[in-house]
């Protein structure tokens, strides 16, 4: 009932009860298909309604705002915090899962892969 | 050994157009039949510098790389974890976007970096995708005798698949260029 309620409350999401049924009805059905996935590898797929809703709000900011120079506020942020807080709970992989954690890890992903940061990106970063 | 190829390509749409395709390029269900060994997408983290313009993100990448039965049959595994880390820039208008693997690092090491910056002969309507991937296969592997033959093997597949991507990217720019005119396709 709570999920139900949260996800009305988005206007990206037009149909929001209806999408939220419809994610429920399928789960049922497929249950053995995503269990099988879970297994081959350390699948997110629980969370891909949250992560759909969260990419398509950001996709929007990005091309919208971001681009055009509305960089100043940040949007997004209630998808965001229920797609990171389902991510945390499904992301089983523990090099995966400590890129969730840390700050600056981005700093860190960019210049801990090899003695050569990419051009540029290193000295933004650095500042 | 280290493998390295560089390639560059030209996208006859702005800057802001190409970004924004690199951001769906994944997601859209549509592109799924293409570029179908991306398994799984996700965004960990995300950071923006409000005062300078800056997007800072990382995101995780599911690769599924089946190769020859015999390293399936030696690493156990043909999936493959990638990290993301990408940085734009909206003021200077570059995106770099770089990616490793972050499993399978016994075996191999791949990096790829791809930086999309307006064309300096038309800065509004175009936009350079430079792109450097290099390969390494671990010498002390258990694929050392095969590593040539691997190393060659991945390159012809990245190749393949930049390919593939450029051609998603294409198809996405399009939309989204039809859709800031007001047309739907």
């Amino acid at each position: 009932m709570t999920a139900g309620r949260a996800v009305d409350d988005h206007p990206f999401l037009s149909n929001g009860r209806k999408a939220l049924k419809h994610r429920e009805s399928v789960r049922h059905t497929q249950m053995g298909i995503t269990r099988e996935k879970n297994r081959s590898h350390s699948s997110t797929s629980p969370c891909s309604h949250l992560r759909a809703a969260y990419h398509n709000c950001f996709n929007r900011w990005y091309s919208e705002k971001f681009v055009k120079g509305h960089w100043e506020k940040e949007e997004c942020i209630s998808e965001w915090q229920k797609y990171r807080a389902c991510l945390s709970e499904h992301l089983d992989d523990k090099h995966l899962s400590r890129f969730l954690e840390a700050e600056t890890v981005v700093d860190a992903a960019i210049k801990d892969d090899s003695g050569n940061p990419v051009d540029g990106a290193a000295t933004r970063v650095a500042q | 050994m280290v493998k390295a190829y560089s390639q560059e390509y030209v996208y006859k749409h702005p800057w802001e157009r190409v970004t924004s395709a690199s951001w769906r390029k994944f997601a859209d269900p549509e592109n799924k039949r293409t570029l179908s060994h991306i398994l799984e997408v996700d965004t960990l983290n995300r950071k923006l510098d409000s005062q300078s313009g800056k997007l800072y993100t990382t995101r995780a990448i599911t690769i599924h790389a089946p190769g020859p039965w015999f390293i399936r049959k030696i690493i156990g595994q043909d999936i493959c974890h990638c990290v993301e880390s990408t940085v734009v820039d909206a003021q200077s208008r570059s995106m770099q976007l770089n990616t490793r693997n972050i499993s399978l690092r016994k075996f191999v090491e791949v990096v790829e970096k791809i930086q999309y910056v307006p064309h300096p002969d038309n800065p509004d309507g175009w936009t350079i995708c430079r792109q450097e991937t290099s390969i390494q296969i671990k010498p002390l592997s258990a694929l050392a005798s095969m590593a040539e033959k691997i190393e060659q093997r991945c390159a012809e597949k990245f190749v393949q698949n930049s390919a593939k991507g450029r051609e998603v990217m294409e198809r996405i720019c399009k939309y989204l260029e039809a859709e800031s005119s007001g047309i739907s396709l």
